[in-house]
């Protein structure tokens, strides 16, 4: 059976002039699939809203009350991960330091001024080697050739820097 | 500003009793919506509860230029989809004995036209399970919440050619199973006719 254009006008739910709906009140007549059509459409608009059992409000308000519990839960427990996670390494990384000025303040002092005086030798004798080779660098090339091969560092320098930053910069806008 | 944007506004600052107002003023049409997709009581007031506390936790980002209502819909519309598909496997009968048995109210001035038009509603929200989720929730914010295909749409982020092709395919598929599901007492009744005409 020819569906068209009755189906069309049932689905497209448009309003029909009266003799359009004469001839589709004749094809419902004869047509099941679309008087099932049109059937399911007037199921479908006498559909009523169906509320919720009486209380909703104070479930919800309940609810809520559960979740945010359950968050200040987790809230506590990431403080207490992200504390074990930076203090636990730092606790393992500084534990012989701490033992030793638990158990002797005065030996854990003089290491420090160990340290500190270990790095100001070698501080002077990386100043001391660089001299050295300066002198050296000094006696095999002429002053001239020094201050070409200088100014020729200094341009591969700028140049490298003025390169950064146009790769670095944002593109302008089209 | 109007009344329920400054509830909206109120419950973004912090003000539990503003959004217990909005959930007092769309608890039933939320609550519906979920029922009408999952087609179980129990089942639609968690969905129901888990929209309204999925709106509190993303309150901040609602847009107050859209339409409150349409806002909580897409959150539940979303939501029982995702539950649908998770549930995919279990099969939803026909014939489920379990659904609600209602009786003909006898204050109706008509009970017998009560009793088939409450036969019908009943079919077809039994006939609403069988359709897939998505076309679900396009023809019950259709017909229940008379959505234009443009707000369905939105709500469901579709297109509205897809929307409209969806509501399509779900009437041609309701009306294939709503005649097939006819008792046999209903044939008289109906002499493929329809009061819309």
């Amino acid at each position: 059976m020819e569906h068209r254009p009755f189906e069309d006008w049932l689905l497209e739910e448009r309003p029909l002039t009266p003799e359009q709906r004469r001839r589709l009140q004749a094809h419902l007549r004869v047509c099941a699939d679309c008087a099932a059509l049109a059937e399911v459409g007037e199921a479908l608009r006498r559909g009523e809203a169906v509320a919720p059992a009486p209380g909703f409000v104070d479930r919800f308000r309940m609810r809520l009350a559960r979740e945010r519990a359950r968050q200040r839960r987790r809230g506590v427990l990431g403080i207490s991960l992200l504390a074990a996670g930076v203090l636990g390494p730092g606790l393992v990384l500084l534990w012989p330091y701490l033992m030793t000025a638990i158990r002797s303040p005065a030996a854990l002092l003089a290491l420090w001024v160990h340290s500190l005086a270990f790095l100001i030798s070698l501080g002077q004798a990386i100043g001391r080697a660089g001299l050295i080779l300066l002198q050296v660098f000094s006696g095999f090339v002429p002053p001239a050739s020094g201050l070409l091969l200088i100014s020729a560092a200094t341009g591969l320098i700028l140049l490298w820097v003025f390169s950064l930053w146009r790769i670095s910069s944002p593109p302008q806008s089209i | 500003m109007n009344e329920e944007q400054v509830w909206i506004t109120r419950a973004r600052s912090g003000d539990d009793e503003a959004f217990t107002h909005l959930v007092e003023t769309y608890q039933t049409p939320v609550y519906n919506l979920c029922y009408r997709m999952l087609g179980e009581p129990e089942a639609a007031e968690d969905a129901a509860q888990e929209t309204f506390l999925r709106a509190y936790r993303s309150l901040s980002r609602y847009d107050l230029r859209r339409p409150f209502a349409t806002w909580l819909l897409s959150i539940a519309a979303h939501h029982c989809i995702d539950r649908l598909r998770r549930r995919r496997l279990t099969f939803l009968s026909l014939d489920d004995d379990e659904r609600p048995l209602t009786l003909a109210d006898s204050r109706s001035p008509d009970p017998e036209a009560e009793a088939v038009r409450r036969e019908d509603r009943e079919r077809i929200h039994i006939l609403l399970q069988t359709l897939n989720e998505t076309d679900r929730a396009a023809i019950i914010l259709r017909y229940w919440y008379e959505f234009s295909e443009a707000e369905i749409a939105q709500t469901l982020s579709l297109t509205v050619s897809a929307v409209k092709s969806r509501l399509h395919r779900a009437r041609r598929a309701l009306a294939k199973a709503w005649k097939e599901t006819l008792p046999s007492a209903n044939l008289e009744r109906m002499p493929y006719g329809t009061p819309a005409f």
